[in-house]
């Protein structure tokens, strides 16, 4: 199924310059997205991640045997850059010294103060992630791989191994269970805000 | 959520769905320079290990070789690098981040040669031509600008050697600091001190126009430093003349058209205003104490891509409770009247 994604790294083990231009041109603007659509890090924050996965992505090439698609794998391993910068993060003393220098100018001087405008858009990712995350995987792959990262049909079905007419019909089930899920989780909403 | 009762009415249609869906899961990407450096950090990883794969097979396999085999093998090697340059590709050293769309032909080795466009990597070795201006990002940090019917060779990582025409570099302190760039002409060598400066090459002399910080030029007669706004002159077997130059106006406008795009989503103003002020060659004078607090506050969102620095300073403040003017050598910022 995943047989252009095996010859592609087979390529790529070979040494070929143009297997490596298609591999980082598919694959890394959709690992800045996946990891930016989970986590508040900064650009910075992001392309130490990306950047760390498509390392080990290259290091590891044998290790990959098309059993899924090139790009589920590279999220994997993203996912667990993820996690290891949360892990590290949590583990940071909640108390640090003022006397550290950049600190205390980021104490003197607070960069900016974000329009109630921009808080909701980010609320709403949140909470249109949250949602995502509560749903079956693959059907939050389809609606993340659509809608966030913009493929066609056609390139979901490649990176699912499946037909065009299972994807269309995934991504409508998919659809169909976010909307439940959003309206549960905003009705929740509304009778926590008001009991009565 | 924030606004439950909006999510709601959102969801109410298909159609509702996919709007609230493309609205939050689309996200914006990383600038150019930053793709970039993932990009060369994977790149070079990819060859280390590809390299020690070649290695790994050549050794299982050269005992059953006979010397004849490894002779013909070494002589076809010998051949492929003098046809092409080399068998494996160079180090890229940064990549095209604006190409107009007259082009560039890049030439590596004594026959290859392409057609280059905006992401393509640029590797030591590689000759250009341009047709029309372009931007380079380089690995280290920092960009070059290429002017129309330029000529010019990537000898090192960190240096360039410019055969006709003109370039103009703006490198950040610390890339500078680790690994001077060089460009080198036929009157001499430019060390690069500070941040930005242009240098044209012709038939008749070298000028090197220095914008911000400082150069070293080691001239075929002699050695001389200039800081922002002067003008060197330099001829082989002449020694260098200067004078001072403006560092804004018509003179600088080229590298304008093919400026690094500023990435303004989630950026604060004042650092907008900071980039627009080093791109047109002009300090930054924000004159009340209203505008200063505004200006460190307001997050901007949107995009200025394709917009030439000037272009993109006027909308951007057009979006805010500022105006700006500009002055000779200064763009003037205040509070705008109510």
């Amino acid at each position: 199924v995943y047989g252009a994604d095996r010859a592609l790294v087979a390529r790529m083990r070979a040494g070929e310059q143009r297997a490596f231009d298609e591999f980082f041109t598919a694959s890394a603007p959709r690992l800045v997205a996946f990891v930016s659509r989970r986590s508040r890090l900064d650009p910075a924050g992001v392309e130490d991640i990306v950047q760390c996965a498509l390392i080990k992505a290259v290091r590891n090439l044998a290790s990959y045997r098309g059993e899924a698609a090139l790009m589920t794998w590279l999220t994997e391993i993203c996912r667990h850059e993820l996690a290891d910068v949360h892990r590290k993060a949590a583990r940071r003393p909640a108390h640090v010294s003022v006397e550290e220098t950049n600190l205390v100018s980021q104490l003197i001087a607070p960069t900016h103060e974000e329009p109630q405008s921009i808080a909701y858009a980010a609320d709403r990712r949140h909470a249109v992630m949250r949602v995502l995350h509560g749903l079956p995987e693959r059907y939050a792959l389809a609606l993340e791989a659509k809608y966030g990262d913009g493929l066609s049909v056609e390139a979901i079905a490649l990176q699912l191994g499946l037909t065009t007419i299972a994807v269309q019909s995934l991504l409508g089930r998919a659809r169909e269970a976010f909307r439940r899920a959003w309206l549960a989780a905003s009705a929740g909403e509304i009778g926590a805000a008001d009991p009565s | 959520m924030t606004d439950p009762q909006r999510g709601r009415e959102a969801a109410e249609s298909d159609a509702e769905v996919e709007r609230l869906l493309g609205e939050a899961l689309g996200v914006s990407g990383l600038a150019p320079e930053r793709l970039n450096r993932v990009r060369a950090a994977a790149e070079t990883e990819w060859r280390t290990v590809t390299a020690a794969l070649a290695e790994q097979t050549a050794h299982r396999a050269r005992p059953r070789w006979t010397s004849y085999a490894v002779a013909a093998s070494l002589a076809a090697v010998a051949v492929a690098v003098w046809i092409g340059g080399s068998v494996r590709p160079a180090a890229p050293v940064g990549s095209f981040a604006r190409v107009n769309p007259t082009g560039v032909e890049v030439r590596a080795g004594i026959f290859r040669h392409r057609a280059a466009g905006v992401g393509d990597v640029l590797r030591v070795g590689d000759r250009l031509a341009t047709a029309g201006p372009l931007l380079i990002a380089f690995v280290q940090g920092g960009t070059m600008r290429v002017a129309a019917e330029s000529r010019l060779t990537m000898t090192a990582a960190s240096e360039v050697s410019l055969d006709r025409g003109t370039i103009y570099l703006d490198f950040p302190p610390v890339a500078t600091r680790r690994n001077p760039m060089h460009v080198k002409t036929r009157a001499g060598v430019i060390e690069h001190l500070g941040t930005e400066f242009e240098v044209h090459s012709d038939e008749r002399n070298v000028r090197i126009r220095v914008r911000e910080g400082r150069i070293r030029l080691v001239g075929t007669t002699d050695s001389v430093e200039a800081g922002s706004g002067t003008e060197l002159l330099a001829e082989p077997g002449v020694p260098v003349t200067r004078r001072p130059v403006k560092t804004y106006g018509q003179d600088w406008a080229w590298t304008s058209e093919i400026a690094p795009e500023f990435a303004i989503e989630g950026s604060r103003l004042i650092d907008f205003l900071n980039w627009a002020s080093r791109e047109s060659g002009r300090h930054l004078d924000i004159i009340d104490a209203p505008a200063r607090l505004v200006a460190d506050r307001t997050v901007l969102h949107g995009s200025v891509r394709g917009q030439a620095p000037d272009a993109a300073l006027t909308s951007v403040l057009a979006t805010t409770s500022l105006e700006g003017t500009v002055q000779a050598d200064a763009i003037v910022i205040k509070t705008a009247p109510r």
